[in-house]
């Protein structure tokens, strides 16, 4: 009974020192928007150059060179096979298969 | 941002489509790849094309006797727990119908080679031979 009441006691004349709930409130939404511009600048940053290709004009050249690559690149792969595929197309088992 | 997310994936994907597109559009036959390297007339072109059809017509037989003597042998050599007088025969018998195919794409090559320009024939034998000629790994 006596320990009990001492706890009460101590429990009464406890204060917490906790700083004025408006600033504490204030400070950590301060520092959660801050967090989230820092991280919003960081993406710009990075991918900004992505909406280049919102604008027409980068739209089409970079389509233009992307055919012209892909066609350019095409065009090698399907000569540098042909060695390839004429020595395969002399293997008879292979000439077999290709007829099944 | 996502609008310049779509077109540069779509940019990326023309790209991706016009090389299997090109590939496969400018993919010629391999007898055509031959004339094109040897730089053969048409006449010649023509000639090849036909001694591949021939060659391919003489080929097919040969890979079904090949496959029915290799069943053979891996049910002669499953069978059996030493070398029996029916296993050596099933090897005898498929190196007989490799060696007649080997002289059949011999045949071919030559037959091919007398089309090229003849200072050419030796290098096509070098790249053609490899298929006949076991290498060695040392030369």
């Amino acid at each position: 009974m006596n320990s009990t009441d001492n706890l009460s006691n101590l429990l009464q004349s406890w204060q917490p020192e906790v700083a004025d709930s408006r600033d504490f409130n204030r400070a950590v939404w301060m520092r959660l928007e801050s967090e989230e511009n820092r991280k919003g600048v960081t993406a710009a940053a990075i991918f900004s150059w992505i909406q280049l290709f919102a604008r027409p004009r980068i739209a089409i050249t970079a389509a233009s060179i992307a055919l012209f690559c892909g066609i350019f690149l095409g065009t090698l792969e399907a000569r540098s096979t042909g060695e390839d595929r004429y020595l395969q197309s002399l293997n008879p088992y292979t000439l077999h298969s290709q007829d099944h | 941002m996502k609008r310049g997310l779509f077109i540069l994936l779509g940019i990326l994907l023309l790209g991706v489509v016009a090389e299997q597109a090109a590939t496969r559009f400018f993919r010629s036959a391999p007898s055509e790849w031959l004339c094109h390297e040897y730089g053969l007339m048409p006449a010649q072109t023509e000639r090849i094309k036909a001694l591949e059809k021939e060659y391919g017509s003489r080929c097919g037989p040969f890979c079904t006797q090949m496959c029915e003597a290799n069943a053979n042998l891996e049910t002669v050599t499953l069978g059996s727990s030493s070398i029996t007088p029916e296993i050596k025969a099933a090897i005898a018998e498929t190196d007989r119908i490799r060696s007649e195919t080997r002289i059949l794409m011999v045949e071919h090559f030559y037959g091919v080679a007398a089309e090229l320009p003849p200072e050419k024939r030796r290098d096509y034998l070098l790249k053609v031979l490899p298929l006949v000629i076991e290498s060695c790994g040392s030369r």
